[in-house]
């Protein structure tokens, strides 16, 4: 089903109106919305919504993602789960309790998410660079990781090839846009606010798909489950993000999309504004929509019904047993 | 599969189908709506129509398959259909 994803930059009311949603600007425009075809909301600028707003996203099963201060994550409203099923959440904690289950689930997420970077690095060292190296680490890394028995040192692998991916990401980018080192919170230049604005949209996209599961969010198998965060989310996302968030980022950036304009620097931090803001999410979004023949559907899918399609297989091999198999690039 | 629907109907009757077609469509004109939507939210939206419908109001359905298939131009100051920033 085409449920697209709405982002609203602007101010304003967000209402329910004649069974539909409805977006009141603050510059005076009216919009009405269909709520029968949005998937998810992101709300980016300041607004206003009661309950009876949350009533209709809730009737809708739509998920709206909040984002703060400079777009940074901060929550999301959750519709009333459409999927409820007690025996998921007992299957989901069972297999996370038990290592035997638990070990294969994570290493072939840790696989998947190598097999991920390693694709992408190929690609650019077949577009005269080169990355030989860098990807002779990550398959060194990718041998090791279906003996490792402990899931700490399986972290640790992936740790190691993240590294070296990220290693190659200087290179990849055209001037004046570099990475020496990965840094967050705040990130300290360009690359580093894309990359996390970016990895913060892929997780978005993996909440949203995890939700229309019975699985529990919070209950991953790679990440320990902490407090505040959906663990499952950060798993998923790790897999996706060389396929959705890194691509585009090498594809703004070499493209000259987006240039220094785009960012503002404040205390010590770097983010992207607003103009720049909504080209990397035309990108994304586009991105989100780009189609693949699917071998085993035997029907082209886009890559938003690939996060999908990967977090219903990991349902189906908690439940049943049946293989695992996280989303690897095979085109 | 795209879908392009408008309605010609008495004045006092327009805000029924308007109503009914915003849940599922956007609206881009007075009495023009269109949508990326599937042939079961289509079914829907016709048995919707057809509980409303009186003598003298008209109501027209343009479909395409694949909505990629179909070109759309805008021309003077109108927003670009399938927005998905607001």
């Amino acid at each position: 089903m085409p449920q697209d994803n709405h982002h609203i930059f602007a101010d304003g009311k967000l209402s329910r109106s004649e069974d539909t949603l409805r977006i009141d600007t603050l510059a005076g425009e009216m919009k009405h919305l269909p709520v029968e075809s949005v998937g998810t909301l992101y709300l980016h600028g300041q607004i206003d919504f009661n309950t009876r707003t949350l009533g209709l996203l809730n009737d809708y099963g739509t998920t709206v993602h909040v984002f703060g201060w400079n777009d940074y994550y901060k929550g999301s409203y959750l519709p009333k789960r459409q999927h409820q099923s007690g025996n998921t959440v007992v299957e989901q904690v069972r297999a996370y309790d038990d290592q035997d289950r638990r070990m294969p689930i994570a290493r072939s997420m840790i696989q998947a998410s190598m097999h991920n970077m390693r694709s992408n690095l190929k690609y650019y060292d077949t577009r005269d660079h080169e990355f030989g190296d860098a990807i002779e680490r990550i398959e060194q890394q990718q041998e090791l990781v279906a003996d490792i028995a402990d899931i700490q040192e399986l972290r640790g692998a992936e740790a190691t090839a993240r590294k070296a991916y990220y290693g190659c990401f200087d290179d990849v980018l055209r001037d004046p846009f570099e990475l020496s080192r990965r840094e967050y919170n705040p990130p300290s230049n360009e690359t580093n606010a894309l990359i996390s604005f970016l990895n913060a949209m892929v997780y978005t996209t993996c909440v949203s798909a995890i939700r229309k599961t019975a699985l529990d969010p919070t209950i991953g198998y790679v990440h320990e489950p902490g407090d505040r965060r959906f663990t499952l989310s950060l798993d998923i996302a790790d897999i996706f993000k060389p396929i959705l968030a890194d691509r585009v980022l090498f594809r703004l950036v070499n493209r000259r999309q987006l240039n220094l304009d785009d960012f503002e620097r404040e205390l010590e931090g770097c983010l992207l504004n607003e103009g720049g803001r909504l080209t990397v999410l035309e990108a994304y979004e586009e991105t989100l929509d780009e189609t693949v023949a699917h071998p085993r559907l035997n029907r082209n899918v886009s890559y938003k019904t690939l996060v999908q399609t990967d977090v219903y297989s990991l349902k189906k091999h908690i439940l049943t047993g049946e293989p695992y198999r996280p989303t690897e690039r095979w085109w | 599969m795209f879908v392009l629907i408008t309605y010609d109907v008495p004045a006092d009757r327009t805000g029924i189908y308007r109503k009914l077609l915003r849940k599922h469509l956007e609206h881009i004109q007075y009495s023009v709506f269109h949508g990326d939507i599937t042939k079961g939210q289509l079914v829907t939206i016709i048995h919707e129509i057809e509980d409303q419908l009186k003598s003298d109001d008209s109501i027209y359905i343009f479909q395409a398959e694949v909505s990629a298939a179909v070109e759309c131009t805008v021309l003077g100051d109108a927003e670009e259909p399938g927005q998905r920033f607001t």
